[in-house]
């Protein structure tokens, strides 16, 4: 007994300082501001003032703060400014928090239909455009506690079946499907953060170079909209990948992670 | 209406009798043929002229027939007041067998008065092979001369695949009655054919004869090149067979009612008939490769073709209706539509019907760009076997004005052009259309949380799947460590034994501060014993210091170790078993003795 009370202590610290970490690091805005300042930027956007609500909205962003709704305002406000790329962006941000709004979805689609040369991209097989149809309408943090639950759950029926409190055959018929469903969720998981990893926007018309230089000839172009993945950084410079397939380098100002 | 007028007649002809006036009666027997093959029949008659008052008469055992008594005739005549009356007996003879029979006199007994008729020989032959039923060979050669099949085509040289008319003529002899009982057969191979159709009837005179004629019509196309025959083209038909007594009148002499037998066509029988023609040889050219175009549809004929496109003021995305039409005189079967390839178009599955002499093609297109200013032109090949050349109509190409999408038309139709799919809905001019915008801001903000913070990345929820992970692990081992020491006996007895002996030199040296001597040993020794024993899988009581010594010798320990083992359990053995004693420190070196042991053994046992 001597010895496990440094244990818990010590695992009450590790918990509450993580607690305490983030949201000190987090927190440069408490939540009230940042309501209240969503609330004028909604009536400045009203009023068709845009340049205004796009102010009072990135104010909660640089605060550290942000939510769905507040990346959707944000979308809405810059196509209303006619700045198709940051729109598209922060309809990027929003799909990330709220993937099955219908609201968004539409404005997406909208938004990225007016992209100007937005190449289409390679030809999937349909089980392909299930799988991404299937985890592009969760968040990764859904998909992660799906998996935790169902992880658990399928853990917790196995061991009470190896310790025979519950019936081997039941406990079979259940986990098997829990185990199969787990692994589903985590595969989606793993392939959305994979997929989405490096995923960027390009925010204004950009030249993508042959080589990281000014002076290098033009592969091709790149318009405000477009979805690029980022495949490395060389100084100011960003190897890129177009959709098609087609890689370029381009001054990373004219992009930016989703 | 012939059985109604037969009825009216014999009706009449029994009110008139009442006035007739008695006349001599006369008796005569007749047959409609004196040969007959085996198994047919005779007809056989029994006249009684001037009466009609007579029963029917009873035939005697005839050799070689078979009677059967059909019905009795009766005629009846006046002419200037004066009545003619007569009844005959009328039988069916059937021919037994070969050879030749006479039916003997028949004699009847009138008014006291014996009338007799005269023996008939019958001459009975062979029967022929011909089925029953049908014609006989003789009778199919003479009615085929009556009924007859006649297939013909414009010439004898043809084109693969050309259309050539085919007439199939059936002529019949108007004093011949038949039936259609089939349809049209003949042999076909190497032909495509249409519906046979029944196009006219008419009458026409071969040689003094009048027939009928029945004319069918179909199309036929040769499938391929070469010497190829058509026909012979069958026909079943049911030929009426006059009955032989019509045609050897028991009463020559005597005028018939309205010069139409009462009875005429009772006896008459519907035989089968199979009418013939002749085939017909053709030659069938192939077709030239001498300017032959490289879209040739394959239609071989006088073709028309149509080509419409609408609607021609459209936006990018929308879509355009291809219609081609091909009609004429000629196979629409072969025909293949052109292949339409053009970047700036999709192009979707088309859909081609055939219906009323026309193939028609409908095929959705969508335009992918507003560069494209009109659809280019559509050409049609095909082979004209008259003139001998191939001839192309060509239409287009149709002037389009296109404005932009309002969404490009990725957005609105999902595949590639290269995989077509299935066509989209045409837009009815009722459809209703939208606007396009952005829809409104959200009021509320929903749950803030730091940029950038996910459930996947806080240490709390990564603390827990840690924890979960941990835990998890270690009741998989226990219930693991738990179900081998459940199961695998010599593992636990191995795995347990150095607790065991620790147990059991705890008690051991409790007996040694009580001064318990030989408890003491006994102790020491059982801790030995059944450590052996544990590590060895076997008795305790099996482990002797010779067994124990050799245990030891076996597993590879160093003699020392065995010397002291040894001397450990003979000390025991002393104080146990000879009741010698021992010092105290004695005891507690044995003690130490058999720890240093058990520890030495326990890091070095294999």
């Amino acid at each position: 007994m001597k010895f496990q009370r440094p244990i818990i202590m010590g695992i009450f610290l590790f918990f509450f300082g993580a607690f305490a970490g983030l949201s000190l690091a987090a927190d440069k805005i408490s939540k009230e501001e940042a309501l209240s300042k969503f609330i004028k930027a909604n009536f400045q956007y009203k009023d068709g003032h845009y340049d205004e609500a796009i102010q009072l909205y990135e104010d909660i962003l640089k605060g550290g703060l942000a939510s769905g709704p507040l990346y959707y305002n944000l979308g809405n406000s810059y196509f209303q400014k006619n700045v198709l790329g940051k729109s598209i962006l922060n309809y990027d941000r929003a799909r990330q928090m709220m993937p099955r709004d219908h609201d968004l979805k539409a404005n997406y689609q909208y938004a990225s239909s007016l992209v100007k040369g937005q190449p289409a991209e390679n030809t999937q097989p349909v089980g392909q455009n299930f799988w991404e149809g299937f985890i592009g309408s969760f968040t990764p943090d859904e998909l992660a506690f799906f998996a935790f639950i169902l992880a658990l759950a399928t853990g917790i029926l196995y061991l009470l079946s190896l310790y025979r409190v519950w019936d081997k055959k039941l406990s079979s018929r259940i986990v098997i499907p829990l185990l199969l469903l787990f692994l589903v969720f985590w595969t989606g998981f793993f392939s959305k953060l994979t997929r989405e990893e490096d995923l960027a926007v390009v925010t204004a018309e950009a030249a993508a170079k042959f080589e990281p230089r000014e002076d290098a000839p033009t592969y091709f172009d790149l318009a405000p909209g477009n979805r690029i993945k980022i495949l490395k950084n060389d100084g100011v410079w960003a190897k890129i990948k177009r959709l098609d397939g087609k890689e370029g380098w381009v001054l990373a100002v004219h992009m930016e992670k989703i | 209406m012939h059985i109604i007028k037969k009825i009216f007649f014999l009706g009449l002809i029994f009110g008139l009798i009442s006035f007739a006036h008695a006349e001599d009666v006369f008796v005569s027997a007749e047959v409609d043929t004196r040969t007959v093959q085996a198994g047919s029949p005779v007809l056989f008659m029994v006249n009684v002229k001037g009466t009609q008052s007579v029963d029917p008469v009873q035939l005697p055992e005839i050799k070689g027939f078979q009677p059967r008594f059909l019905g009795p005739r009766t005629h009846i005549a006046i002419m200037n007041g004066k009545s003619n009356s007569s009844i005959s007996f009328v039988y069916n003879l059937y021919a037994l067998e070969v050879g030749h029979f006479q039916i003997p006199a028949i004699s009847m007994t009138m008014d006291n008065k014996i009338y007799t008729t005269a023996p008939i020989v019958i001459e009975v032959v062979a029967q022929a092979t011909s089925n029953s039923g049908t014609l006989g060979q003789e009778n199919q050669a003479s009615a085929n001369d009556k009924v007859f099949l006649v297939l013909s085509v414009p010439t004898k040289e043809y084109f693969v695949n050309e259309k050539i008319p085919l007439s199939i003529r059936l002529y019949v002899s108007e004093t011949e009655h038949i039936n259609l009982a089939s349809n049209i057969d003949f042999n076909r191979k190497g032909f495509d054919i249409d519906e046979i159709v029944d196009s006219k009837r008419g009458k026409q005179i071969l040689g003094s004869e009048n027939f009928a004629v029945i004319e069918f019509k179909t199309f036929i196309y040769p499938q391929r090149p070469g010497e190829l025959t058509l026909g012979p083209a069958q026909l079943l038909c049911k030929i009426l067979v006059k009955d032989s007594s019509q045609r050897q009148s028991p009463f020559p002499d005597m005028p018939s009612v309205f010069g139409d037998d009462l009875f005429s066509g009772f006896f008459d029988q519907w035989r089968d008939l199979i009418v013939k023609s002749t085939d017909i040889a053709m030659k069938v050219l192939p077709l030239p490769d001498e300017g032959k175009p490289k879209n040739f549809s394959g239609g071989v004929g006088k073709f028309n073709f149509d080509v419409s496109v609408s609607p021609t003021e459209l936006k990018v995305g929308d879509p355009i209706t291809l219609r081609m039409k091909v009609s004429g005189d000629g196979s629409l079967k072969n025909i293949n539509f052109p292949q339409l390839n053009d970047p700036h178009f999709k192009f979707y599955e088309p859909q081609v019907r055939e219906a009323d002499g026309e193939k028609i093609l409908e095929q959705v297109v969508i335009p992918t760009t507003d560069e494209v200013k009109e659809f280019s032109a559509v050409s049609f090949s095909y082979f004209d076997p008259e003139k001998r050349q191939y001839l192309t109509i060509t239409k287009g190409p149709f002037p389009l004005k296109l404005t932009k999408a309002d969404n490009p038309p990725a957005q609105m139709i999902g595949g590639s052009p290269e995989t077509p799919q299935a066509a989209p809905p045409a837009k009815t001019p009722e459809e209703e259309k939208f606007g396009q915008g952005v829809s409104f801001i959200k009021d509320n903000p929903g749950t803030f949380r730091p940029v950038g913070a996910y459930l996947y990345k806080n240490p709390v929820f990564l603390s827990l799947v840690f924890i979960f992970i941990v835990l998890w692990t270690a009741a998989f081992v226990v219930y693991r460590i738990a179900l081998k020491f459940k199961t695998d006996t010599v593992f636990a007895r191995r795995f347990l034994a150095p607790r065991k002996a620790k147990k059991e030199l705890a008690q051991a040296r409790h007996q040694l501060e009580k001064g318990d001597q030989k408890e003491f040993y006994d102790r020491l020794s059982k801790t030995l014993q059944e450590y052996f024993a544990s590590k060895s899988h076997q008795k305790s009581a099996a482990m002797t210091v010779e067994a124990s010594e050799n245990l030891l010798k076996k597993k590879g320990f160093k003699p020392e170790i065995i010397i002291d083992v040894k001397r450990v359990l003979e000390e025991a053995e002393m104080v146990r078993f000879a009741s010698a004693q021992m010092p105290k420190e004695q005891m507690q070196s044995s003690l130490l003795k058999v720890e240093e042991i058990i520890d030495h053994l326990e890091r070095n046992w294999a």
